[in-house]
């Protein structure tokens, strides 16, 4: 097996007298879908922050294609390959569809005031195109003046993907992609996941709808308590006594 | 996006106003009092659209923003009358240091909303501790007199009119370099941090880069404002750049309109015109403008610039005329 792309080593969090995440190893190998599921408060979301960025890690290394970004800010990881997408989509309300891509075309090309003033603004035309192609792929309006706000709900999930998708990220972590989307919409989704797994990306995905993490994920991490108590493909997971009792409760599994 | 920035901004309206503005001082050529007011007006305008993008556009509460208009002002003083620098290079240089403060400055950008406010305050304080008491170099509170006139190519722009445009050139060249920066991929980040700083900073924008440059760019069109305003008056001394400045500048931006470039010029010229219609008030000018700023917020919440877009939309335009269909 190939060198995981994301490679997690004892990774904590600790918040004022609570252990959000605790001691977590995790590896996901490239091209993989995986999930990562586990009760509410169980360090999921946490845990992303962690590999995004947004909070400094209390301890443990997480190194991102062999390299260790684990002091990164946020915005270096986005250029070093890493995408995310929030629980509730974090879109900007008052910006057109087009912009609100445009913005992660910054990891290439990071936008600065001289460039702007003195800067004819070169591959214009291309990132052009390449929003197009994003929102085309993303199957969401191609008419450049809406505002992000004006989409509705399941729309503006998949925009966040789209800004995700047109930084051309190698690993993309979606947390909870399908929650508050309806049947067909679901469905939908798990295409869509399938796509962008077929250009190469590795995706992690949160989520709590079994259905889609059991038919879509290769492998599946399960936190409790920000421990990982278990790890393996779908039918492992689903037999592991571990998750049925912490996770599924009793009775559960039937459900499966 | 697809539309150029310059097409966007050559607009009728646009149009209008900068040829009105250019023929102005043929109306006035009597009135050097007037055309005085209007070139302080315009020196205040400049700082308003600098305190825009800073805090209107960038969100960075600047509330030291005055000492830097008195960097500028203070090296543009010292540089033309000590060591006898022409104005242009003592333009620049005022830009510079003006520029060079705000690097000093920019550690407290790691504070937000009123922590930064208030730690920005200070740092305004204590600039203007420095114009009052390093009197080796300020002249303190006397300050400095007998500031030469700017000299463009030879010729010494004595006269308000000439004055005028010098100071037309100047803002209309500071609006284009804002609006130039609004309508490019730095200016869509800019809106974006603004709206969710979060997600910009997963989707890869360097949030504190573009702080540290709206710091910077805001600081160094106060320097050339503080320049301008020094040679235009030929003297400069410490209460002209302290916080009831700041706050003045402050009350522009928003009097004319968060995030409208046009209500910041607007903005400027009204309360330049409260503040010297109230002056011979003396001390009691500050109730009569407060009382005025007051019905100005609780009636005008989105600034002179919204009532506009308010009265604009309430007219039965025919379609032809209809405004901002062109735009995007």
């Amino acid at each position: 097996m190939s060198r995981p792309v994301v490679e997690i080593e004892g990774v904590s969090k600790r918040f004022a007298g609570l252990t959000a995440v605790d001691g977590v190893d995790l590896g996901v190998a490239p091209g993989e879908i995986r999930g990562i599921v586990g009760p509410n408060g169980a360090g999921k979301t946490t845990l992303f922050n962690l590999i995004s960025g947004l909070y400094p890690v209390s301890a443990g290394r997480i190194r991102l294609k062999g390299v260790e970004i684990t002091g990164q800010s946020p915005h270096a990881r986005a250029a070093a390959g890493l995408g995310r997408t929030y629980q509730t989509p974090q879109i900007f309300p008052e910006l057109t569809l087009f912009d609100n891509v445009a913005v992660g075309l910054a990891c290439r090309r990071p936008p600065t005031a001289r460039g702007a003033v003195f800067g004819r603004h070169a591959g214009w035309r291309d990132a052009l195109r390449e929003v197009a192609d994003v929102l085309g792929f993303l199957r969401l309006p191609t008419d450049l003046a809406l505002l992000g706000g004006a989409l509705p709900f399941g729309e503006q999930k998949r925009l966040e993907i789209a800004r995700a998708l047109v930084s051309g990220p190698e690993v993309l972590l979606l947390d909870e992609p399908a929650a508050g989307l309806n049947r067909a919409e679901i469905e939908a989704l798990m295409a869509l996941i399938g796509h962008i797994r077929e250009r190469g990306v590795t995706v992690c995905l949160i989520e709590h709808n079994m259905r889609v993490v059991m038919s879509l994920c290769d492998r599946i991490s399960v936190l409790d308590f920000g421990r990982k108590i278990a790890e393996g493909s779908p039918d492992e997971v689903r037999r592991d006594p571990l998750v049925i009792k912490a996770y599924l409760g009793t009775g559960a599994d039937a459900r499966l | 996006m697809t539309v150029s920035w310059f097409a966007r901004f050559w607009t009728m309206r646009a149009a209008i106003a900068v040829v009105a503005l250019a023929v102005l001082p043929f109306f006035l050529r009597d009135n050097a009092y007037v055309l005085f007011q209007l070139n302080t007006i315009a020196v205040f305008a400049m700082l308003a659209l600098g305190l825009q993008l800073a805090f209107g556009y960038g969100g960075i509460l600047q509330l030291g923003y005055a000492g830097f208009f008195g960097l500028g002002a203070y090296t543009s003083a010292l540089l033309t009358t000590r060591a006898d620098w022409p104005f242009p290079a003592a333009f620049a240089a005022a830009m510079l240091v003006a520029a060079a403060g705000a690097v000093v400055m920019s550690p407290i950008l790691r504070l937000r909303d009123v922590n930064f406010a208030m730690a920005a305050f200070v740092f305004g304080l204590i600039l203007e501790l420095v114009y009052n008491q390093w009197s080796a170099v300020t002249n303190g509170p006397i300050g400095f007199r007998g500031i030469p006139p700017p000299t463009l190519f030879g010729v010494s722009l004595v006269q308000p009119e000439h004055l005028y445009y010098l100071l037309f050139v100047a803002l209309l060249g500071e609006y284009l370099l804002i609006f130039r920066l609004l309508h490019s991929p730095f200016g869509t980040a800019l809106r974006a941090m603004r709206e969710n700083e979060t997600a910009c900073r997963t989707s890869g924008v360097d949030v504190t880069r573009i702080r540290v440059t709206l710091l910077l760019v805001s600081s160094a069109i106060a320097g050339a404002a503080g320049s301008l305003l020094a040679g235009m008056n030929g003297f400069v001394s410490p209460p002209t750049f302290g916080w009831s400045t700041s706050i003045a500048v402050l009350m522009m931006v928003v009097l004319g309109g968060v995030r409208s470039l046009p209500g910041a010029i607007v903005g400027a010229a009204v309360i330049r015109i409260i503040i010297e219609r109230t002056s011979v008030l003396g001390q009691h000018s500050n109730i009569v403008f407060g009382v005025a700023l007051v019905l100005c917020m609780a009636f005008l919440p989105e600034g002179l610039a919204g009532l506009a877009r308010r009265i604009v939309t309430a007219i039965p335009w025919p379609a032809r005329l209809k405004p901002g269909t062109v735009a995007s």
